[in-house]
């Protein structure tokens, strides 16, 4: 169906190629996942498939590419468009029409089908997506599984026999992502389309695979095999099969069910009576953040009902919940953006409405949830200045920052040309480099891949050992268990749970990490953990 | 409810005596009539709320007008009261004389052009709330096609730019940014625009893979040039025409023939040049019985208006200078100002059906 001889690309005003003679074949009906660090090419390969690269994007393309037969490169997107559907990362920036059926239809009407067929085929992907009843609705009222659902709905239409997809879960909750993902797998399995995807969160799709296909970047050679092949070369899998390799299984498990028969065989000790590890030993800290009864309304929706939270010098604490519970409220309450309509926030005992946004975030630094919204100067540098010019502080003095956020080497780069891992850790810096005693983070591993999210764990980690207290608003379980001490859930604007990380993740089940899931026993969280126990 | 092109009659029929008359008998009734097809049908509509805001802007433009002729305008016969003068003068002209001799005919002028102007206001804000945006847009002729779609795009980046921008404020905010002056916007400005452009493209990237912009077929040269020259034999005859029908009053009809011949020949073309793009409709509006009636009765009033405007000018008139004189009134056009009712006429019977 795919099929790529040699092709070497290279984007405008730059030398080093994207892709470096890359040849592959994918067969009709496959189902192929792209994975890759940020910035290996990865949706550079995708987009070359429907003629995107070279004719929206420039920049010379060598080498031969043909879908179905057919070659992108002589009849640009829109030839291409009823051979391969593309669905891009942001569910919000690819909607042209505002009513979904609208939404639906465009595609055929650019084509000039005729009305019957048009409406045919809409009933027909409403049922297949089983999105009927979201039909008459909005997009902009649309959640972001729904968004993005209606996206590929948009694409469908036209029935191609090729489904791209660039990340298309990388802005959603972990729900919403689900939704994404069952939907491709049914697509793939009951209509045999064939679907192109490169996606991060590999534990959710992995198992649905036909080939994998890793890009390792730097001009190196890609590695196209079966799934289990290619995560036993590279360092990208997820908890699962990190365990997996350190414990020499094999064949390497993709599934919780097909981990369980190497866990049955695996002689673990026997727990001892006291081992409550997150019980802490050390005298209670000094309170730094203290909420009490808060509550607080957009218009007439209630987004908190009467929160209590109180947090402690060099804690960890992780906020989780479904979208909308509240989460990101809360943290503006916390650094002063929001005014409680009732209750109070008290950050070192004194009243946040009686403080200057200007006092508070002296000492409260918070990271918002799209690191683009803070991002402005042409470079690094400039933007770290920035932030210490605008709180009154020395120029320089950021060098081991930067190191601990592996971004020395981008200090004079232009942070929107980098990835969005880089560029959440450039934001990162710009808030840290005022020195704040307590970081708020709202959805820090959006677009991260597992390196990116283990490097950030550990700094994270760092700065609670070094007296700072960290607040993370996360949907990211196994960033959770690796890291925070405590876990708060919200639920409709409430607190649900508050707890240490190991009761409240061994509780839970959507809340559990996959290495919890897998043993289904409060001593594990994390490979750390297990390898620990059996003394590796 | 309604197709799109019997909202825009509707609106014709309800803008052209609102910009006709200056009778402030036929404006209440506009008034009335607009406000009843905004109270009985217009209020459910999910921009409802936009049109109290037209209304008091109305209601202030109109109590401005009816307050400041008075005091500035001291023409007229019949005194009300005087009250203390200040004049502005410059060079021994007088530029402004505020207060002095307050007039009967100065107060109706100021009335009068008060209540026109809230009922245009009105006309539009019960438009906008009753029409529906997008039916409106994909209304747009096809030659056009590509306009339309631009413009609901644009439409739909707005809501999105203001709460980017919020989050921009929020996020600068909290990195110790303050406004102090025109150079502090670049930490505003830059991730807006930034921002924009990002999304423009993926859109435009959306759009492209889509098929957009592939469905116009190629034209020879031959047709390319027939097409130029008709607009422009089409605009010159609509020009000339207009001179005619304004210069010559004898042959008056000569004008008016040759203008409505260079419209004709306009809508020709660009429906020709329309038959270029290949695209298709997937939603066709449907034309209910309830829409004939309502256009009907728009086509009917603005043919009233239309034949008062040509031969008897007099009757749409009001002129209260230089003796106030109470204004006349004609039932046919008083009737013929009650189209924009209709619309709920026509629901009313459906209901009656249904029923």
């Amino acid at each position: 169906m795919i099929s790529l001889r040699d092709v070497t690309y290279t984007y405008p005003n730059t030398e080093m190629p994207v892709l470096r003679d890359l040849s592959l074949e994918v067969e009709e009906g496959d189902f192929l996942l792209v994975i890759g660090a940020s910035g290996a090419g990865k949706s550079t390969l995708l987009r070359c498939l429907n003629g995107l690269i070279p004719h929206f994007y420039g920049g010379v393309l060598r080498g031969e590419i043909r879908v179905a037969g057919r070659d992108p490169v002589a009849e640009e997107p829109r030839g291409m468009s009823d051979l391969v559907g593309f669905v891009f990362q942001d569910p919000e920036a690819q909607f042209v029409v505002d009513l979904v059926e609208d939404e639906l239809a465009f595609a055929m009407e650019n084509h000039n089908l005729p009305q019957a067929l048009m409406r045919k085929r809409v009933e027909e992907v409403l049922d297949q997506l089983n999105i009927a009843s979201l039909r008459h609705r909005r997009v902009s009222t649309l959640s972001g599984g729904e968004k993005q659902r209606v996206a590929i709905g948009a694409v469908l239409t036209l029935q191609p026999k090729v489904l791209v997809l660039d990340e298309p879960t990388s802005q959603l909750d972990p729900q919403a992502a689900e939704e994404v993902l069952t939907t491709l797998q049914k697509l793939n399995s009951d209509l045999g389309l064939t679907i192109v995807l490169s996606e991060h969160r590999l534990e959710r799709v992995v198992q649905y695979v036909d080939q994998l296909l890793y890009m390792p970047g730097g001009g190196q050679s890609p590695l196209i095999s079966p799934p289990s092949e290619v995560l036993d070369q590279v360092d990208l899998g997820p908890p699962l099969v990190t365990l997996a390799k350190e414990l020499g299984w094999n064949p390497l498990p993709l599934t919780i069910k097909e981990g369980q028969r190497f866990t049955r065989r695996l002689q673990l000790p026997s727990p001892a009576p006291s081992a409550d590890r997150t019980e802490p030993v050390s005298a209670k800290p000094q309170q730094v953040v203290h909420v009490s009864e808060l509550c607080f309304s957009y218009g007439q929706r209630e987004a908190l009902c009467g929160i209590n939270l109180a947090v402690g010098q060099g804690e960890f604490v992780a906020l989780m919940g479904r979208n909308g519970s509240g989460k990101t409220t809360l943290l503006k309450h916390i650094v002063g953006l929001l005014c409680p309509d009732r209750g109070r926030v008290e950050l070192w005992g004194e009243d946040t409405r009686r403080l200057e946004t200007e006092a508070i975030v002296q000492r409260v630094g918070y990271l918002p949830q799209n690191p683009n919204a803070l991002l402005f100067a042409d470079t690094l540098r400039d933007e770290l200045d920035f932030t210490r010019c605008s709180q009154g502080l020395p120029l320089g003095g950021y060098d081991e920052l930067l190191q601990a956020l592996g971004l020395e080497q981008h200090i004079n780069a232009y942070p929107r040309d980098l990835s969005v891992g880089e560029r959440q850790r450039m934001a990162l810096a710009a808030i840290l480099v005022a020195g704040p005693e307590v970081i708020l983070l709202d959805e820090p591993t959006r677009g991260l891949d597992y390196p990116q999210k283990r490097a950030l764990a550990e700094f994270l980690t760092e700065q609670c050992r070094q007296g700072k207290t960290v607040i993370m608003s996360t949907h990211d379980v196994e960033l959770v268990a690796r890291c925070a001490d405590r876990v708060v859930i919200l639920g409709e604007g409430q607190v649900v749970v508050d707890g240490p990380v190991r009761t409240v993740m061994t509780e839970s089940l959507v809340f559990s990490p996959q290495i919890n899931k897998l043993f289904r026993d409060d001593r594990f969280l994390t490979v750390k953990d297990v390898l620990e126990v059996i003394g590796r | 409810m309604y197709h799109t092109t019997t909202w825009l009659l509707w609106l014709l029929a309800a803008l052209l005596p609102a910009m006709l008359t200056k009778n402030p008998f036929y404006l209440i009734i506009l008034l009335l009539a607009v406000a009843v097809a905004y109270s009985t049908i217009g209020h459910s509509s999910p921009t409802a709320s936009s049109w109290s805001v037209f209304l008091k802007i109305g209601l202030v433009l109109a109590a401005l007008s009816a307050l400041l002729n008075p005091l500035t305008v001291h023409y007229g016969e019949t005194t009300l009261f005087t009250l203390p003068s200040a004049t502005l003068k410059a060079g021994g002209v007088v530029f402004l004389k505020l207060g002095g001799r307050i007039t009967l005919e100065a107060l109706s002028y100021g009335l009068t052009n008060g209540l026109s102007l809230m009922a245009i206001l009105l006309i539009f804000a019960t438009f906008n709330v009753l029409v529906n945006h997008h039916k409106l847009l994909r209304s747009i002729p096809t030659f056009m096609y590509q306009t339309g779609a631009v413009a609901s795009i644009a439409i739909a980046f707005v809501p999105q730019m203001a709460a980017n921008l919020q989050e921009i404020r929020e996020a600068q905010m909290i990195r110790g940014y303050r406004f102090r002056g025109i150079r502090d916007l670049l930490p505003l400005f830059m991730p807006l625009l930034a921002g924009s452009l990002e999304r423009a493209i993926q859109l435009a990237e959306s759009m492209e893979a889509r098929g957009f912009g592939g469905s116009i077929s190629q034209m020879d040269r031959r047709r390319e040039l027939i097409y130029k020259v008709s607009i422009a034999l089409a605009l010159l005859a609509l020009l000339i025409g207009a001179f005619w029908y304004g210069y010559f009053s004898a042959s008056r009809w000569m004008g008016g023939l040759l203008a409505v011949g260079g419209v004709l020949l306009l809508g020709w073309t660009l429906h020709a040049m329309g038959q270029r793009v290949e695209r298709s409709h997937y939603r066709r509006e449907l034309w209910r019985r309830r829409d004939t009636f309502v256009s009907a009765a728009s086509l009917l009033a603005l043919a009233v208006f239309v034949f008062f405007m040509l031969l008897d000018k007099k009757a749409l008139a009001f002129y209260p200078y230089p003796r106030f004189e109470l204004p006349t009134f004609n039932p046919i056009i008083g009737l013929a100002l009650l189209a924009p009712v209709t619309p709920v006429l026509g629901l009313f019977n459906r209901r009656q059906n249904c029923d």
